[in-house]
């Protein structure tokens, strides 16, 4: 295909180029290869996709109550059948997507955000500011983030903005860590010497030379990390103090669905294969990532 | 070493091949070793030649994916490469036994000094009583020359001197008095000023307990301190045999030549280090002649296409090379 | 043993810091909450009087450090205060000590089960690797790990409560048929997670020097696996108890939901439910410490297990 045929000569290129581009080609073609990555990878496209064209699909609309289908079973016309107030529960699946990859992808870039800043200030200057950023990041890296999430959210009220909130700041120590370790080793080395002698600024020094080495490692976090979220988003939501209904939010259905496992199990169910499925792809993703950077740490739990 | 000693360990035509997926890794090529009783035998070459792969196949330790694939390896007349496993771990460690390289990773990090020692000596000698175990472990390290020998007992590998380490390894090995000790590189993880004295500890100890001693190395200095007897290997086979002052005198294959002229003797000024052209040959895709051929300065066509065989050149001294196999000669050079 | 003391010794002081933390954060978590502070420590329908006395009880006249440094005093003493809707009046303390056992059951069984299944299929899965053990098992773990303790315990609840009708859906006895489901969700769904670890870190040992070392002794290949190579392995897993405590808390809140058992990560869902502030605040303050003191347990755990972490 020509598709491929440009992209591959775009990779040659690159694989060329040395530096950064370099090492970024070469892990995609080792991408290519290892089939967690590939699956994972379409997974999360497919998801992402749905989610974004679910305004556009021509399906129900999740919030209209077709009272005379109350409790139906999946049939043609309603693909996963109904739920206890007549809603289609196809359509409201789909709608779910879009709440869970926004709490996942939005929580993560917070945490991602706040744990950069604050490993990149507390690894590239050392001394007093990491001893101070290391023992606020140490205190929230022991603390156990699932509750803290919870005591958030709890706190400020449930709704989907403090569900954000509650995960954005409780997951962004790993972030932190990762950051300030690799921060640690690239100042001690020497083109940071050269770098400061030719008159870099800090700023410019950490983005150049801190960040890209992070880089991999940081995708692969990330991956999961939206993961995480969307399990502690769907487990906040189950216990009532997520995503607040008429909105549809996965775990939240799942909640509703239990009462009517016996006799109308799919209520619970599909929304509960929707967050396995988006679960897995992203681990997936992120597992075959961290593979094909550094395959001893096969398995290992962050 | 009388020629009337018996072989202690006989080892001809051995093959050990390693099956990854890209391909078939020849690690030794038709090994012919023989070690005789109460003598010490130096195994040189460079790193990758398949020394420590020569240790693993006797002991049949190879790792997976490797395997010996072909040759015989004879233990006071015993077949060990068709011993099952049980048999043979009852030579493991009691009969033949093994030191290696690096005492840091060596010494298992979560069990006291004591314990490991008792563990093979009440394996193999089956003592079972607590304090007479501790007796026989505190008289192997006092044989190593550990000072205060009750402390160590109770210490972990990791609060251990490098040196003290390697000391508790040959501990280990001769705690059961074994026949042949198999020393892989004892001292290259080693500080310079302790080689020395774990390098003379090593000689007194193996010749105190009677055993015979392997040495594996790529030093020459050592082998020309602690060995009867010198084996030349270059990659996976045996390519020159011979008592160890005959081998400094006058070496015969011209890989032994190469590595005696890179190897600055004390005493004598070295212009220049000279080193060998080339490097060593791929072991997936062995040439079918000498492996030494393609950086040999004196190769002959015949040399590319033919593997020489061993060939006595003065008693006790063997070479595998078309330069002196005069019967080989059969029209060509 | 002189050493292992001292790092005891040494992780205790360390770990003060963070429950100091801990009870800050919990603290603050009151000013957090939208609107009047005090409305949330009041129970509805309160008369002016009561307020009188809650505002002087908590001091919320006086600067914040001051307030602090009460809810600590009241802390210390076993004063949580009073629970303002779900059990109107009884002392927040006293139902968390009532509940708190039910709780630590749970995860303790959990814990159990979660290493009963890690520990054999993660080494064995090492030990064959590639064969259609490891491979089924890596599949499991994938599988279970993407699937949130809510709905496992659903799941499970499915299968075993409504199909098979074989144990009991509602945990209100509180007996042990009742703890299983619960029990086997966490326990489940943890083994996901360290039956990676497990086999990472034994394929990690099984490659060491010292493995083949102990095989040239004449050791017998059981003895090298169980006694040297386990024992070694076991350490990195043993480093990851204490992030499995949290996710343990964690879990335990929502799979006690799900199967209504009377445990305390139930009793604060039902505060947050019914707005019951005090009532939420102490148990997040209880189950912090707990996860901090499990940490605590866990890195002892490890120094006792591996003699060389001592000296750090």
């Amino acid at each position: 295909m020509m598709a491929s045929k440009i992209l591959n000569s775009k990779l040659m290129s690159w694989k060329m180029s040395g530096g950064t581009r370099e090492q970024v080609a070469g892990l995609i073609e080792r991408s290519n290869k290892n089939i967690m990555v590939k699956i994972g990878l379409a997974i999360v496209f497919a998801i992402v996709l749905i989610a974004l064209l679910a305004p556009v699909l021509p399906m129900k609309s999740p919030l209209i109550r077709y009272t005379d289908s109350v409790f139906d079973g999946p049939s043609s016309e309603f693909w996963f059948g109904t739920d206890e107030l007549g809603r289609d529960v196809f359509s409201r699946v789909i709608w779910g997507s879009r709440v869970s990859l926004l709490v996942g992808t939005v929580a993560v870039l917070f945490s991602l955000t706040l744990g950069l800043t604050l490993g990149l200030l507390a690894g590239y200057f050392g001394g007093k500011v990491d001893y101070m950023i290391s023992g606020i990041i140490d205190i929230f890296w022991t603390f156990p983030t699932f509750l803290l999430a919870l005591a958030l959210a709890a706190a400020l009220g449930p709704s989907l903005t403090n569900v954000i909130i509650a995960i954005g700041v409780s997951y962004w120590a790993g972030y932190a860590r990762l950051v300030r370790g690799q921060a640690f080793t690239i100042r001690e080395r020497l083109f940071v010497e050269a770098s400061k002698a030719l008159g870099a600024s800090h700023t410019r020094i950490m983005f150049t030379h801190v960040l890209p080495n992070c880089l991999a490692p940081l995708i692969v976090w990330a991956s999961i990390g939206v993961a995480d979220a969307i399990v502690v988003e769907s487990s906040l939501s189950f216990l009532g103090i997520g995503t607040q209904p008429p909105d549809p939010s996965w775990g939240y259905m799942l909640n509703s669905g239990r009462r009517f496992l016996d006799f109308a199990p799919w209520i619970a169910t599909f929304p509960g294969i929707a967050i396995l499925v988006t679960i897995l792809g992203f681990n997936l993703f992120g597992d075959g990532l961290r593979d094909v950077l550094d395959p001893r740490l096969k398995g290992l739990r962050r | 070493m009388s020629p009337a000693s018996k072989p202690l360990l006989e080892i001809k035509d051995l093959r050990t091949q390693f099956f990854l997926d890209e391909g078939v890794v020849s690690a030794l090529d038709g090994i012919d070793l023989t070690v005789f009783e109460g003598e010490s035998i130096g195994l040189v070459g460079e790193t990758g030649c398949g020394k420590s792969m020569t240790a693993l196949s006797v002991l049949g330790l190879v790792p997976h994916p490797g395997k010996i694939t072909g040759g015989s390896v004879k233990f006071r007349g015993i077949e060990l490469t068709k011993l099952s496993e049980e048999q043979m771990r009852g030579i493991r460690g009691a009969q033949i036994s093994m030191i290696f390289q690096d005492p840091t990773s060596s010494l298992d990090p979560v069990f006291t000094v004591g314990s490991q020692i008792g563990e093979v000596i009440s394996l193999h000698q089956e003592v079972y009583n607590k304090s007479a175990l501790k007796k026989k472990v505190i008289d192997v390290l006092n044989l190593v020359k550990i000072a205060a020998p009750k402390t160590v007992i109770a210490q972990y590998p990791h609060e251990l001197s490098g040196g003290m380490r390697q000391r508790v390894m040959i501990a280990l090995a001769l705690s059961c008095s074994p026949s042949l000790l198999i020393a892989d590189e004892p001292t290259t993880a080693l500080d310079v000023t302790i080689q020395a004295q774990v390098l003379s500890l090593l000689k007194d100890l193996v010749a105190r307990v009677g055993s015979s001693m392997l040495l594996i190395t790529h030093n020459l200095g050592i082998v020309a301190e602690t060995c009867d007897r010198v084996c030349v290997m270059y990659a996976g086979k045996i390519v020159e045999e011979s008592p160890t002052t005959e081998l400094f005198d006058s070496p015969r294959h011209p890989y032994s030549v190469g590595l005696l002229k890179a190897f600055p003797k004390p005493g004598e000024r070295a212009e220049e280090l000279s080193a060998i052209k080339g490097t060593v040959p791929n072991l997936m895709n062995l040439p079918p002649g000498c492996p030494f051929a393609e950086r040999c300065e004196r190769a002959m066509d015949k040399c590319r296409e033919v593997k020489p065989r061993m060939v006595e050149v003065s008693l006790g001294h063997r070479v595998a090379c078309h330069l002196f196999d005069k019967e080989g000669d059969r029209g060509d050079g | 043993m002189a050493d292992l003391l001292s790092y005891i010794i040494r992780k205790m002081i360390l770990a003060i810091p963070v429950v100091v933390a801990a009870t800050v954060i919990v603290f603050l978590m009151l000013y957090l909450t939208p609107g009047d502070p005090i409305k949330s420590i009041v129970p509805p329908r309160a008369g002016p009087d009561v307020y009188e006395q809650v505002r002087d009880k908590y001091g919320l006249d006086r600067p914040i450090w001051e307030q602090y440094g009460l809810f600590v005093w009241r802390a210390v003493h076993g004063d949580l205060g009073n629970s303002i809707t779900v059990w109107q009046g009884t002392s927040v303390s006293k139902l968390i000590a009532m509940k708190l056992p039910n709780t630590l059951m749970l995860m303790g069984l959990g814990l159990a089960i979660s290493y009963s299944i890690a520990v054999p299929l993660g080494v064995i899965s090492a030990l064959r690797q590639n064969s259609w053990i490891d491979r089924g098992g890596m599949v499991f773990t994938l599988i279970a790990y993407a699937m949130p303790p809510f709905w496992l315990g659903v799941v499970f609840l499915m299968i075993f409560a409504v199909w098979l009708n074989l144990l009991p859906v509602e945990g209100t006895t509180g007996g042990l048929g009742s703890l299983i489901l619960p029990a086997m969700t966490l326990g489940v769904g943890n083994a996901a997670l360290t039956t990676r670890m497990m086999r990472s870190s034994m394929l990690e040992v099984i490659k060491q020097d010292y493995i083949t070392q102990l095989k040239s002794r004449g050791l017998p290949g059981r003895e090298v696996i169980f006694k040297h190579a386990l024992k070694n392995a076991l350490l990195p897993v043993i480093t990851v108890l204490g992030l499995d405590i949290g996710w343990f808390v964690g879990g335990s809140v929502v799979v006690e939901e799900v199967f209504s058992w009377p445990g305390i990560g139930e009793l604060m869902t039902s505060a947050i439910y019914n707005h019951d502030f005090p009532l939420v605040q102490g148990s997040i303050l209880v189950l912090a410490i707990a996860v901090i003191l499990g940490n605590l347990m866990a890195d002892i755990l490890y120094a006792w297990a591996d003699p060389r972490v001592r000296l750090g």
